[in-house]
């Protein structure tokens, strides 16, 4: 009870109320325009929110995050573009109930699968935050080590078809991490004698090159695109409540997005695959899937936005991101000096509590802000890509020069961003090289620990969460050859 | 996240032609792993500072050597109507002039004030992306002022005042330096 009184506590403050609704607002925003997106949204966003404090950060922060899926389906569903690359799945039926007149109802069916998904996932972390506070003292820093490990390798075998590639990029963001001065030892890493990578390659920078200025470019480069946008008819909320008429389609869709979003690594995509698969097999209608089916749209749509809250639980209890947004989150924890861990759960509690309720206020605030404003946030779809590119530039710059005033900084990250558009011009897979940076630095810190305590190497893993985190790795690793194997055989 | 558009089509060619670079690139960081990082022989081989870097590397290299052989065995079941090689290599050509209006947008920050060097920038680009229409002028200026007016002036991001404000009057000098 002193727990939740104190979690209101910081819910009524006043900057955190600003937060919640700019987060909501912004977050809607930045998902509907056509190739911004959470991750340049929260990149440029991030070194700004290093001066607030970091329950005022995540919130606005977690905000653009979980409000962006709910912008995105906007041109999604309306000009068969994604707003952000989650939305894809969308696209498949909404586009053609767009095409059949129906665009008002699958936008609020979208909108309804979106909320159910947010508070469903809500309410289930704040039911698992018991156990999760048992369970999260039970690791140490080999069991660490072993989850960011777990991490790496979901997140490789995740890329199906692209396994190889996502890997090297993992690989390089380990290596990345480790340019500049061994903490250590205090000798330097691939410096090349340059003073100014002694103090190695900030993640940020990467990112914003990675994300923001890479998609800049990327939209500068390519031509402007005219999307007719159709008549929206109909009420708003007439339409969110037809969503509840489609339960089993619904609950399950949103359990996937809380089991993928919990284990680091796998995220949004493989959360709607199952679950659109799921919905298709369960479905009295299968045939129509790909064609403007709504149990289709609400599948991907109730995973997708599950999936925010339920990466936050990695992150809290273990302080390892399961993705790159998190991962970036993970900075505001770093620069106010409050590690996420164990000890956050049982010293903060109603910090963690603060934060799932900021983030099921924010879905309703969300909800309103879509039940008032659709019609004119639709006008954003259309916004001159080319145009875009530049106030996406001007954006990184802030992102990547606030932080220490250094054009190295800049340099680094304009560098990256060539890079990131060689990369997404080529769908090759960028997240791998976030985590890579992320969870390499994490794994690094704690196999030093841990191998200092350990005089055999059975002795890594002969705590029971330590022996199952080694277990899931090696059941991971063996599954993904199978199935390379099994693929081998069936096409030969 | 990682493309715009999931039906783009991709070059063959250009994939492999990274998968190549990529892995040299890779291949020639290895090899200088023993000039750029330093071994020390009293310590495990846990709290050698070249492990991870190592680690990196040597999965860069292997998973770059075989992703390249896998392009280069996938090129013979690919049809003929691939993207053009050339076309997505001037793709790559032009974003470098992005890239160099960035660096030159950068490099005017500290010299004629963050407010100026932004609206000329989105005004200029703008005019070289071809928009003509004065919406478009009044667009860029007003995005770019609303930018500064956010990030540093309401925001308070540390980004520092121009060496043209020194020449200003007293009295507004250090409004500048603040805020714009």
């Amino acid at each position: 009870m002193d727990t939740l009184l104190a979690s209101f506590e910081i819910l009524f403050r006043i900057d955190v109320g600003l937060a919640l609704v700019i987060g909501s607002v912004g977050g809607v925003i930045i998902g509907s325009i056509p190739g911004v997106g959470p991750a340049i949204g929260i990149a440029i966003l991030l070194p700004a929110t290093f001066s607030f404090e970091p329950i005022v950060g995540l919130t606005l922060l977690l905000g653009i995050y979980a409000a962006s899926m709910f912008g995105g389906a906007i041109p999604a569903i309306l000009i068969n573009t994604p707003g952000t690359a989650v939305n894809a799945l969308t696209t498949y039926n909404g586009y053609p109930m767009t095409q059949k007149g129906e665009a008002m109802r699958a936008l609020t069916l979208a909108y309804g699968a979106s909320l159910f998904g947010g508070v469903f996932a809500i309410v289930a972390l704040i039911t698992l935050t018991p156990a999760l506070a048992i369970i999260a003292p039970m690791f140490g820093s080999r069991e660490i080590f072993l989850a960011a490990t777990l991490g790496m390798v979901l997140v490789v075998i995740s890329h199906r078809g692209q396994s190889l590639i996502a890997a090297f990029m993992l690989f390089f963001g380990i290596f990345i991490n480790t340019i500049g001065m061994d903490p250590v030892t205090y000798s330097t890493r691939y410096t090349f004698g340059w003073s100014w990578l002694t103090s190695g390659i900030n993640l940020i920078v990467v990112v914003l090159g990675l994300f923001a200025l890479s998609q800049a470019f990327l939209l500068m480069a390519g031509k402007d695109k005219k999307n007719p946008t159709p008549d929206l008819e109909g009420g708003v909320l007439k339409g969110m409540m037809e969503t509840f008429k489609f339960p089993k389609t619904l609950a399950p869709s949103a359990a996937f997005g809380v089991i993928m979003g919990i284990i680091p690594g796998v995220g949004e995509f493989l959360a709607q695959f199952f679950s659109y698969t799921f919905a298709q097999k369960i479905s009295k209608t299968p045939e129509m899937f790909g064609k403007g089916s709504p149990e289709g749209l609400i599948a991907s749509e109730a995973a997708n936005n599950a999936v925010p809250p339920a990466a936050m639980i990695p992150l809290l209890a273990l302080g390892i991101p399961g993705e790159a947004l998190t991962a970036m989150m993970l900075s505001v924890f770093y620069v106010h000096n409050v590690v996420p861990g164990p000890s956050l759960f049982q010293n903060q509690p109603d910090f963690i509590l603060a934060l799932f309720l900021c983030l099921l206020i924010l879905n309703i605030l969300v909800v309103l802000f879509l039940i008032m404003a659709t019609r004119s946030i639709v006008k954003l779809v259309n916004v001159p890509n080319r145009f875009l590119g530049v106030i996406i530039l001007c954006l990184s710059f802030v992102g990547v020069y606030s932080m220490r005033n250094s054009a190295i900084d800049c340099l680094i990250a304009a560098v990256f961003g060539l890079f990131g558009l060689i990369i997404k011009r080529l769908s090759l897979p960028i997240v791998p090289i976030i985590l890579g940076m992320v969870l390499g630095g994490i794994a690094e810190a704690k196999f030093r620990t841990s191998m200092a305590r350990v005089d055999s190497p059975i002795e890594f893993i002969n705590r029971p969460i330590a022996a199952i985190l080694f277990g899931l790795i090696l059941l991971a690793v063996f599954t993904h050859c199978y199935t390379i194997y099994r693929e081998w055989k069936i096409r030969s | 996240m990682d493309s715009l558009d999931p039906t783009q089509k991709k070059s063959h060619a250009a994939e492999l032609l990274v998968a190549v670079a990529l892995t040299i690139f890779a291949i020639f960081l290895l090899g200088m792993i023993t000039s750029q990082v330093k071994y020390f022989h009293s310590k495990p081989f846990y709290k050698q500072p070249g492990l991870w870097a190592g680690i990196g590397l040597v999965g860069m290299v292997l998973s770059g050597i075989f992703y390249t052989i896998m392009l280069w065995i996938k090129r013979f079941r690919l049809s003929n109507k691939q993207p053009s090689f050339s076309t997505e290599l001037k793709l790559w050509a032009s974003s470098v002039e992005y890239f160099a209006w960035f660096m030159g947008y950068v490099f005017s920050v500290p010299w004629i004030g963050y407010l100026a060097a932004t609206i000329m920038l989105s005004l200029l680009l703008t005019i070289r992306l071809g928009y003509r229409k004065l919406k478009f002028y009044l667009a860029a200026v007003f995005t770019a002022t609303a930018i500064v007016v956010i990030f540093k002036s309401l925001l308070q991001v540390k980004i520092p005042g121009a060496a043209v404000y020194e020449y200003l009057p007293d009295t507004i000098r250090n409004f500048f330096i603040l805020n714009l």
